[in-house]
This record gives structure tokens, sequence and C-alpha cells, in this order.
């Protein structure tokens, strides 16, 4: 398994109650497995996935990624896990505006120790995924669905074993969402496993498996799915 | 396709080059900061340096004068101005019989009034080579014979003909030796033997030359200089000559000493209080400036760590950005201080009317280091807190409040 989640739970205050983000989560992920977790804003998919980047620690459970408990890592150590380990696709533009599409791309290869050579790496993804041409443009020149694919070869630059995806297509026309959940696909079937979260009912058909995120609960989600609303 | 790895440096770099007005305002707090800081070290150097100097340079411990003629002493010994005081030169007779009188040297003042009649219009000095205790172990220094009649020593800043002479009065004298600067009046006067001075006196009076004086070099002196042994107190010897020889002055040269001292401690107390204003102030600034700045990047370093940069490496891309300032900013204060306080370093020193010495160049090359530690050690600080607020940022919360 890539990824084993166990009794996941995130419990927060609200003045003096407390309530669950993530509630006795338990989620499993294989090589190559493309899965996506749809839910309505504020059912805690968001959170979820950080606490699977390592970016917020969970208040029981554990999270075991290319098995490898991630909640026993100091900062050095989780860094390097979500530098090499995953990669991570958050919401919205996440661009370094002062640097160039392509040093975007190469930054996360210089932030730790990599073998190989990340301009022919990066210069490769982008070719791949249509946009080498822009190489050398500044992202705020960039079209929405070209600063999403931006990120997508940023978050592939270091060869993770699984791509986490935080409602990639949600500023993105109807073709450039196809066009993204393509390229998903793709990158899921040559070996790197996906986990996506969204609220957009037309991207789940592009995953192996649908769960759904309803007040924290996480549950199967295919037979849930014609009933729901999203 | 070959490009450079994106090192901390190179990220610190590419940001200060990305943002060139708020850089340029770094910059600009940054060399005020040390200009103010290398320039005002440099002043206080120089005059300490230039107090050393005449200090040294003094050699006397008791100057006598003509009464009513003691302020204008320091006037010739920090400014050059022309004098015209004598007396008989029979009280240097008296003096020597005084219990604790060393040596006993007298000098003669002579002033050109007219610049029509000498390559330059500065003050002669004659003194008398075999009882001189002044001049003559700063000339040892420069030349090792004896100076002769018809020639000439000169202070620092006189600056000789081509033929290294000088022209008084029609006639034209060698220039045997330049003695070392001392920031002092001393600078910009000739020294010459009583014989000579007696030629050029003669030689103006024939060519009809406006001097300062008319009195007998043989007869009168301007001022007589006094050593006293070590055993005794300079002061009471002051007193007694006051007591015992008419119509003359004493002049204590510590009394000159202390005198310009507390002058230069004034001085120095403002240059440093402003120094330390502009310095607390700019760190202020910086500190905001940083503040401000790492604030609206908050975004920039959440994402940084969602690809995976440690809080260390955080910490180090600012901390590198804030030693890139402080250093181009130094460069750039020091270069304008310096092109202020080193060529303007004439006018600085006639407009404080102090003796004013420029500090040798491992001094000055230790006020720059000085400068650089500070203004490095003034930007990490006002940085610091910043790179550590924004290290332990949680990233995940800074790119919720950046949607």
């Amino acid at each position: 398994m890539v990824l084993t989640i166990k009794n996941l739970t995130k419990e927060y205050m609200r003045g003096n109650t407390a309530f669950y983000a993530v509630d006795n989560v338990n989620l499993s992920i294989d090589r190559s497995e493309f899965v996506s977790i749809i839910g309505r804003s504020g059912s805690g998919k968001s959170t979820l996935l950080n606490m699977i980047a390592g970016l917020i620690k969970p208040t029981s459970g554990s999270i075991s990624v290319d098995g490898q408990d991630i909640l026993a890592l100091n900062d050095k150590c989780i860094s390097l896990y979500r530098n090499s380990k995953i990669g991570y696709v958050p919401q919205g533009n996440t661009a370094l505006g002062d640097l160039t599409v392509l040093d975007n791309v190469r930054l996360p290869f210089y932030l730790h120790k990599h073998m190989g050579d990340p301009t022919s790496k990066a210069l490769s993804l982008l070719e791949q995924l249509g946009i080498s041409h822009l190489a050398k443009m500044f992202p705020k020149h960039l079209s929405g669905g070209e600063l999403r694919r931006v990120f997508i070869a940023r978050a592939l630059i270091n060869d993770p074993v699984m791509l986490i995806a935080d409602e990639p297509t949600s500023d993105l026309d109807a073709e450039t969402t196809i066009e993204i959940m393509e390229l998903f696909s793709q990158i899921a079937k040559k070996g790197t496993s996906i986990l996506l979260v969204t609220h957009e009912l037309d991207t789940i058909k592009y995953g192996d498996s649908v769960y759904v995120m309803e007040k924290g609960k996480l549950t199967r989600g295919d037979s849930v799915l014609l009933t729901s609303d999203f | 396709m070959i490009l450079k790895p994106l090192t901390t440096f190179r990220l610190s770099m590419n940001n200060l080059r990305q943002k060139p007005f708020r850089t340029a305002c770094l910059f600009a707090v940054v060399a005020i900061l040390t200009s103010v800081f290398f320039g005002g070290s440099i002043l206080t150097a120089s005059l300490e340096n230039g107090l050393y100097s005449l200090q040294s340079r003094l050699g006397a411990d008791i100057m006598v004068v003509p009464e009513g003629n003691d302020t204008n002493v320091e006037d010739i010994l920090i400014k050059a101005e022309p004098s015209n005081f004598y007396f008989s030169a029979n009280i240097a007779d008296e003096i020597k019989k005084i219990e604790g009188v060393d040596k006993v040297t007298a000098q003669f003042f002579m002033t050109p009034l007219s610049s029509a009649c000498c390559s330059i219009v500065i003050p002669i000095i004659a003194f008398d080579p075999e009882t001189d205790f002044l001049i003559q172990p700063w000339i040892t220094k420069v030349y090792n014979d004896p100076i002769k009649d018809g020639e000439m020593i000169t202070g620092s800043s006189v600056l000789p003909l081509e033929d290294n002479t000088l022209m008084f009065f029609n006639k034209s004298y060698p220039i045997i030796a330049n003695l070392k600067r001392t920031g002092t009046g001393l600078d910009g006067s000739v020294y010459v033997t009583k014989d000579t001075m007696k030629q050029l006196i003669i030689d103006a009076k024939e060519v009809g030359a406006d001097i300062s004086t008319d009195e007998n070099v043989e007869e009168s002196v301007s001022a007589i200089f006094i050593k006293i042994d070590p055993a005794y107190d300079s002061r009471l010897i002051a007193r007694e000559i006051k007591q015992k020889v008419p119509n003359v002055d004493t002049i204590v040269s510590q009394h000159i000493v202390s005198n310009i001292s507390n002058s230069l401690k004034v001085l120095e107390s403002y240059i440093h209080l402003i120094t330390a204003v502009v310095w607390i102030l700019g760190a202020l600034v910086i500190l905001i400036v940083f503040s401000v700045t790492l604030n609206e990047r908050k975004k920039e370093f959440a994402i940084f760590r969602i690809l995976g940069a440690t809080r260390k490496k955080l910490v180090a891309i600012v901390l590198t950005e804030s030693f890139l300032v402080s250093i181009v900013g130094e460069i750039i204060g020091i270069i304008l201080a310096s092109l202020v306080v080193f060529p303007f370093s004439d006018l600085i020193s006639s407009k404080l009317q102090l003796p004013y010495l420029q500090p040798q160049n491992s001094s000055i090359l230790a006020i720059i280091a000085l400068s650089l530690i500070l203004s490095i050690l003034v930007g990490i600080l006002a940085s610091i807190y910043g790179a550590l607020k924004i290290s332990k940022a949680e990233t995940y919360l800074t790119m919720r409040e950046g949607e």
C-alpha cells in the first residue's frame, strides 16, 4: 500500500464545543490507484488532505505513506517527505511569482538533496504537460489551466509515490477541467498514486474509486453518489 | 539548457531583484546608517588623531609669548594664522635661570602679507637649530643633515614649485624636507634658520613687499618654548615665569591640549548622539519594513513549506536577503561617506577649527569592517524576529489566509 490511514481524527474547538473536522477515517490507496474524495465545503476533506501532507497534526490515528509513519517525523524529515514522497497540488494559485515557470517546477528539486538534472527533467515534464513553450514565462502571464499544469509538473519533479490534489479544477472551465483530469489519469497509469479531493461530480469518473466526505466521516461513495447533490 | 541551481543565495537574490523598489528602499536605509556611522567614525578618529599629533608635535611643556597673545598661539598651532607679536630675545636667558627649566628655544614668526611677492603666502617660522628641540626631531624623521642657511623645510600641506623650491621676495629657496602631516596649523608653515629669516626680511624691504614684522631677528622673538625637568610641575614653573618675567603670558601645553580635548569631547558626543539616533531609527525602519514585507510574503513561505522547505531553509532565505541588503547598503554607504569625508577633509578641518588628521589606512579598514559587522547585525536582528515568526507559522492556516 502507498497510503494507509487508520482511525484518523482531527478535533477542533469552536468556543467551548468540540467538533470533528475528520472523524475516525480509514483509507488505503494502492500503487497507481486514483482515488477521488468528494464532499461539500467544510466537510473535512481539505483537513484530511493536509494531514496526509504533514501540514496538520491529527488528534489521533495513524498515517503511513510508503511504509513510513509520517506522524513520527520531525520537521526536517516531514519536509523531506513532503518534498520527495508526495507531490502536493494545493488549492488556488500557489505559483511563486518571482520565479519563471521552469524555476517554479525546478524549485522542489533544490530544497533537498536529489540526483539527476532538474532542468532536463522539468523541461520534459513541461513538454509532457504541453506547456514547454511557457518555460521562460512568469506565472502572472499564464491562464488558470496553464498554471494548474505547472503545479502538477512541480509536484512530479521529485518522482513522488503519490500525488495529492486539493480541488485542482475548482477555478477552471469545463474544457480545461477535462484536460487536467485526463492528465491525472495518465499520471496514475504511469505508476503514481493519486488522491484528489473535489466537490465537482464531473471529475469523479476519472478515479478508480470514490469516497464521500461528510461531517468529517469518510465513506465509500459509489452508492452514495447516486443520491447526493454536490 | 543550463540553468544555475536554485540555492538559498540565488532565491534571495532573485527576490531582491524582482522587488526593485522595496530593495532600493532597504539599501537606502542601510546606506544611510552606514554612511552616518562610517563618516562619524572617520571624523572622530581624525579629530582624535589630530589631537594626538598636536600633543606629540608640541614638544614643549610651556610656551611664553608677549602679554595678551596667549590666545593667538592656538590660532597659530591649529589654523596657521599670521602672527605679529614679539618680545625681547633676552627673556630666554632670564627663563633659563629658573629652577626646573631644562631646555629653552625661541622662534620668530613672519608672514608675507601679499601674494605678489611670493609663491605662497604662509607663516614662516625661524628657529635656532642649536637650541631647538621642537622641529629638529621631526626633521630627522625625513632628513638627516642639519638645515643650512638659505634652505627651507615645509609643512606637509605646503606645495613647492616644480623644481622643489619656494619663491620669496624674488629669491628661490630649496626645500630640503617636507614634514609629516600633523593635521594642525604646523602643516601650513615653512621653517627656516634665523639667518635665512634675516635675509628674507632684508629682501622683503628691498622689493617693498608687505610683511607682518619690522622687528630685528637678533633682538626679538615671537615665542619661547620651554622643556622642563620631569621632576618639576609645569604649571608651577609657568606661574614662576609669570612672576619673575614681566609682560609675558605663559601657556602650558597640557592646557592647550585639554582645551582642544574638551571641544573635541563635546563634538564627539554630538556625533555619537546623532549616530545612535540614526541607528535606532534605521534599525526600527528595517524592522518595520522586514516585518511588513514578511507578512506580505506569508503565502510565498507557505508554498515553500508545502514544497518541502524546512523551517531552517525559510530562516536562511530571509537572513540571506537581510545579509545581502546589509552588504550592498554598506558598500553604498561607505562610498557615499567617503565621497564627503576624504575629498573634503581640509574643508572639514578648517570649519571645525580643530586639529584634524585622517587615520591610517589600517584604521580606515578597521572602521569599514566594524561598519559592516554593525550593519549586518542590525539587518539580522531586524529580520530574525520576522524570519522565526514566518518559519513557525502554520502552513495550512497561512494558505487559507491567502485564499
